[in-house]
C-alpha cells in the first residue's frame, strides 16, 4: 500500500507542470484577491478608489443673492446678513469636509464639458447643481419652502463610486430637508420673538452632532469575529482544494488508458487499493496546498489565522472529505470509461458547491434555499471549521461540523464501493 | 474545410451529456440569481432598549421609521436567539444611562453582529448617521424653546409633524446617457456568473483538442494536407458552433421557465455572447498548445478561468481592485468586455449599437490568441 501511495506521490513530482499548477494555483489566486481587494477588506477602506467627480453650476451665484436681498428688503425683513451662503456650505463644509476629501477630488465646470468627461470615463459622476439653487435655498433658510432637486449623473463604468456620490448627495439633501424643517417649526415663533438677533440662528437651523457617537461594534457570541479578508482567505480555499477531487477524479482513467491499472492487477494489486492509494494522493495534494494557502495569506498577505493550531483539524477533515469525494469521482469515471463525469464535476460541481458553500459570496445574503443547501457542502461546511478555527472556537463547536463531514464521508465511500462491486459483478471495471 | 467542421461538430455528439449537465448547472445559476433574488430584500434588524428614557424611545421610533431596515423592538435574549440563528442581521443596544450619557457628551450604543457579511457592514456605516440624526432632532426642541422662551412639548409635537411632512430638497440620478436604467447588483451579478460558468462549457469544449493530442490524432492532423490555419479555424468554428448553441438554449429556456428578463435586445446579447464565445474558444486554443494530457488540461484550466474571471470584473466590479498593473492587464480579458456588453443590454437596455466597442475588443482578442496559437501548433507539426 505504501509502495503504491509512493508511487502516486512520485508520479505528481514527475510531471513538473502539474505539480506547479496544482501548487502555484493557490498563490496565484491569493495574490489577485490580495492586491486587487486590500482596500476593500481592510477596514479603513471605503471599498472605493479615490475617484474624480465634476460639479456643474446652473445658478448665478451673485445674481441670485441680490435677487434674495432685494426681496427681503421689500419685506422689511432684516435676516439676509444672519443667513450662511448655500455655496459655502455645500463646497466648504460639505464636499470639501476632510473625509470627503479623501475619498474623491471634484471640479467645477460647465454641462458641456462635464458630459464630456462623463463620455471618456474620466470622472465618476456628474453633480448639477439647478439653476436659482442659492436663492431658493436662502429663501430655505427664511420664510419660504422652494422645491430643489439636486441630479446625480452616474458613470456606468464607475457604478461603485458613482453609488457612492448619489448616496452623499442624499446626505446632503437629508442634511437641507432637516433644515427646512426646523426653520418651518420656528418660523411661527421667530415672528413674534422681541429681539431676532439674540437668537443663535445658524446654531438651531444647522444640525450638529450633539455627542461623540461612538458605536462599539461586537460579536454576539462574546469573541472576536473574523474580519473579511480572513474570509475570503478561507473562503477561497475551502474552493480550490475541491478542485484536487476534480484531478483525483481523472488519475484512475488515465493509469487506465495509459495500461498502469492493467500493470497493477498484474503484479498482483487490486483495484480497491489502487483507488485507497489515489484517495492518499488527493488528501496530500489537499495538505499541501491548504499549507501553500494559509502560509502565503499569513506571510504575504498579512491574514492573520489567530492560533495555527487550530487549523489543523479543519484542514485534516477537508482533506479526508475532498479525497473521498475525489475517490467516488475517480470510480465513476473510471467505470464510465469517459472523461465526462470528472469534466462535469470540475466545471460545473465544483462552482456549484463554492456557491453553496458561501465561497463566492458570503452565504447570509443567498436565498434561504441555498443557506440550507450550505449545510450539504464540503466546502459550506469546511468554511464553517476554518472560520470556527480563526475565531479561536473550542473543539465541541467542531463536533457538529465534523459529524455532518463523516456522514458525507461514508456515503461518498459506500457509494465508490457499492459501484466497484457492481462494476466486477459485471464483467471487470479493467476491459 | 466545411468537412473538417461538419466532423468536429459530429464529434460533440460523444460530450453530449456533458453539454447538457452543464446546460442545466447553469440554469441552476440563473435560477438562483435571477429568481431567488428578484424578491426584494429588506434586512431585519432588532432594537433592544435597556435605558427605557424618553430619549431613547424617540429614538427607537425614528430608526423604525427607516425603510432600509425593519427594525423592531425585542428584548435581549429573544434578539440573542434570532441574531445567533441568523434570522435578524443585528441587534442595535441602547445601553442604561445612554440618556446620561448624552449629556455627558458620550453616546452609548452597541451594535451586536454575527459574523461578517453586506448587511452588517451597511448597517454599520448607516447606523452612525441614523442615530447621530436621531440625537440631533431629539434635542432640538428643547434647545428652541430655551431660547425662544416656549413651551418644549408644543415645539416638539410641531416639529414631529413637519418633520414627516415635508421633502424640500431631492437627489434625482441616472445613468449618462442611459435613460431610465438603474444599477441592479443582482443582475451585475447574474451577468457575471453567467460568464464565469460558461467559460468552463466554452474551454470544455475545446480541451477535446488535448484528447486527441494523447491518442496522436492532432499530429496525425497536423501532417495531414489540411494546414493548421484550417485545422485551428475548424476547432475554433464547431466550438463556436455548439457553444452558441448551448447559450441560445440557456437563455430560451431561462426565458420560459424563469421568465428571466435579459434587458433590452436579446440580438445583442446573443452577439456579446457570441463574441465572448469566440474569444473564450480562442483562449482555450491558446492554452491547448501548451498542455499535452487531460490530467495537467483539468489542473491549469481553473486557474486560468477563476484568476482571470476575477481580473475580468465578474465576481466585482473592476473599480474596486486598487493594482494598476491588475486593471491594465483586465482589459486583455474576454471577460471585461463581454461583462461590458451584457450589462450594457441586460441592465441598462441597450441595443446592438451599445455592444458594437465591446464586440470588437473581444474580436480583436480572438484575433490575437489565434494568431498566437498558430506558432506552437506549427511547431508540433
Amino acid at each position: 500500500m505504501l509502495l503504491l501511495i509512493w508511487k502516486d506521490v512520485k508520479n505528481i513530482i514527475s510531471d513538473k507542470r502539474i505539480l506547479t499548477v496544482i501548487l502555484m494555483m493557490p498563490i496565484i489566486l491569493m495574490s489577485i484577491l490580495g492586491f486587487s481587494l486590500r482596500d476593500v477588506f481592510s477596514d479603513e477602506g471605503s471599498g472605493v478608489q479615490h475617484f474624480e467627480i465634476a460639479v456643474v453650476k446652473e445658478y448665478d451665484h451673485d445674481s441670485e443673492i441680490i435677487r434674495y436681498r432685494e426681496l427681503l428688503d421689500s419685506m422689511n425683513i432684516d435676516l439676509a446678513d444672519a443667513m450662511p451662503d448655500p455655496e459655502e456650505i455645500f463646497f466648504n463644509d460639505f464636499l470639501g469636509n476632510t473625509q470627503l476629501l479623501q475619498m474623491m477630488s471634484y471640479t467645477i465646470v460647465d454641462r458641456a464639458r462635464g458630459e464630456k468627461l462623463l463620455a471618456e470615463d474620466k470622472i465618476s459622476a456628474l453633480i448639477i447643481l439647478p439653476e436659482n439653487f442659492i436663492f431658493n435655498t436662502m429663501m430655505n433658510f427664511t420664510f419660504s419652502r422652494n422645491k430643489v432637486t439636486l441630479e446625480v449623473v452616474k458613470n456606468s463604468d464607475s457604478q461603485t463610486a458613482a453609488g457612492v456620490v448619489e448616496q452623499i448627495m442624499g446626505q446632503f439633501s437629508n442634511m437641507m430637508n432637516r433644515v427646512v424643517v426646523r426653520r418651518i417649526t420656528l418660523l411661527p415663533y421667530l415672528m413674534d420673538a422681541d429681539n431676532l438677533s439674540d437668537i443663535p440662528m445658524e446654531e438651531l437651523l444647522f444640525p450638529s452632532e450633539e455627542a461623540e457617537l461612538s458605536l462599539a461594534v461586537k460579536e454576539v457570541s462574546g469573541k472576536e469575529s473574523w474580519n473579511s479578508f480572513q474570509y475570503y482567505a478561507v473562503a477561497m480555499m475551502a474552493m480550490f482544494t475541491l478542485y484536487a477531487a476534480g484531478f483525483g477524479g481523472r488519475a484512475l482513467i488515465e493509469e487506465k488508458d495509459k495500461f498502469t491499472l492493467q500493470r497493477l492487477k498484474v503484479a498482483g494489486k487490486n483495484l480497491e487499493l489502487t483507488v485507497l492509494s489515489n484517495f492518499c494522493r488527493v488528501a496530500i495534494i489537499v495538505i499541501l496546498q491548504s499549507i501553500i494557502m494559509i502560509a502565503y495569506s499569513l506571510l504575504v498577505l498579512g491574514v492573520d489565522f489567530g492560533n495555527l493550531s487550530n487549523m489543523v483539524l479543519p484542514v485534516l477533515a477537508n482533506a479526508i472529505s475532498i479525497s473521498t469525494l475525489g475517490m467516488l469521482i475517480s470510480v465513476i469515471t473510471l467505470v464510465s470509461g469517459s472523461y465526462a463525469f470528472a469534466n462535469v464535476f470540475e466545471y460545473g460541481i465544483v462552482n456549484l458547491m463554492a456557491l453553496v458553500g458561501g465561497s463566492f459570496i458570503p452565504i447570509q445574503i443567498l436565498p434561504k434555499v441555498l443557506q440550507t443547501a450550505h449545510l450539504y457542502s464540503i466546502s459550506g461546511i469546511s468554511l464553517d471549521l476554518f472560520l470556527n478555527a480563526i475565531a479561536g472556537e473550542p473543539l465541541s463547536a467542531h463536533i457538529p461540523y465534523l459529524v455532518n463531514l463523516l456522514i458525507m464521508d461514508l456515503l461518498f465511500a459506500g457509494c465508490a464501493w457499492i459501484i466497484l462491486i457492481v462494476k466486477k459483478r459485471k464483467g471487470g471495471v479493467l476491459v | 474545410m466545411i468537412a473538417y467542421i461538419l466532423f468536429k461538430i459530429k464529434k460533440y455528439k460523444t460530450i453530449l451529456p456533458t453539454t447538457i449537465v452543464t446546460s442545466i448547472l447553469t440554469l441552476i445559476f440563473i435560477y438562483v440569481f435571477g429568481v431567488g433574488f428578484s424578491q426584494q430584500y429588506i434586512p431585519e434588524v432588532a432594537i433592544v432598549d435597556d435605558d427605557r428614557t424618553v430619549t431613547s424611545t424617540a429614538i427607537i421610533k425614528q430608526l423604525m421609521e427607516n425603510k432600509n431596515y425593519s427594525f423592531r423592538e425585542e428584548n435581549y435574549d429573544i434578539a440573542k436567539k434570532s441574531l445567533e440563528g441568523k434570522k435578524i442581521v443585528g441587534i442595535v443596544y441602547f445601553d442604561r444611562g445612554f440618556e446620561q450619557s448624552l449629556t455627558a457628551g458620550q453616546c452609548k450604543v452597541t451594535l451586536y453582529k454575527n459574523g461578517v457579511n453586506i448587511e452588517i457592514i451597511n448597517l454599520e456605516n448607516s447606523l452612525k448617521q441614523y442615530i447621530s440624526d436621531a440625537v440631533s432632532d431629539n434635542s432640538f426642541p428643547g434647545e428652541a424653546a430655551r431660547y425662544l422662551k416656549v413651551d418644549e412639548n408644543t415645539i416638539r409635537s410641531q416639529f414631529e409633524e413637519n418633520r414627516t411632512g415635508y421633502v424640500t430638497y431631492q437627489v434625482e440620478s441616472g445613468f449618462y446617457e442611459k435613460e431610465g436604467a438603474s444599477f441592479n447588483m443582482f443582475k451585475n451579478s447574474f451577468a457575471g456568473f453567467i460568464l464565469f460558468f460558461s467559460m468552463f462549457t466554452i474551454m470544455f469544449g475545446i480541451g477535446s483538442i488535448v484528447e486527441e493530442k494523447e491518442v496522436y490524432v492532432w499530429q496525425r492532423q497536423m501532417v495531414s494536407p489540411l494546414s493548421t490555419a484550417t485545422i485551428l479555424f475548424g476547432d475554433l468554428f464547431s466550438n463556436f458552433v455548439v457553444s452558441m448553441l448551448q447559450m441560445t438554449a440557456v437563455i430560451l429556456l431561462s426565458k420560459a421557465l424563469f421568465h428571466i428578463e435579459w434587458g433590452g435586445s436579446t440580438l445583442a446579447v446573443l452577439l456579446v455572447l457570441g463574441a465572448y464565445v469566440l474569444a473564450g474558444t480562442a483562449l482555450g486554443l491558446f492554452v491547448t498548445c501548451f498542455v499535452k494530457t487531460q490530467q495537467q488540461l483539468g489542473a491549469i484550466l481553473p486557474t486560468i478561468i477563476v484568476s482571470t474571471s476575477m481580473i475580468g470584473g465578474t465576481m466585482w466590479p473592476r473599480e474596486v481592485m486598487n493594482n494598476a498593473i491588475l486593471l491594465n492587464i483586465s482589459n486583455l480579458l474576454p471577460q471585461r468586455w463581454a461583462m461590458k456588453g451584457l450589462l450594457e443590454v441586460i441592465m441598462y437596455n441597450g441595443e446592438v449599437k451599445d455592444v458594437v466597442l465591446p464586440i470588437l475588443y473581444l474580436l480583436i482578442i480572438t484575433a490575437v490568441l489565434m494568431l498566437a496559437s498558430l506558432k506552437p501548433y506549427r511547431r508540433v507539426a
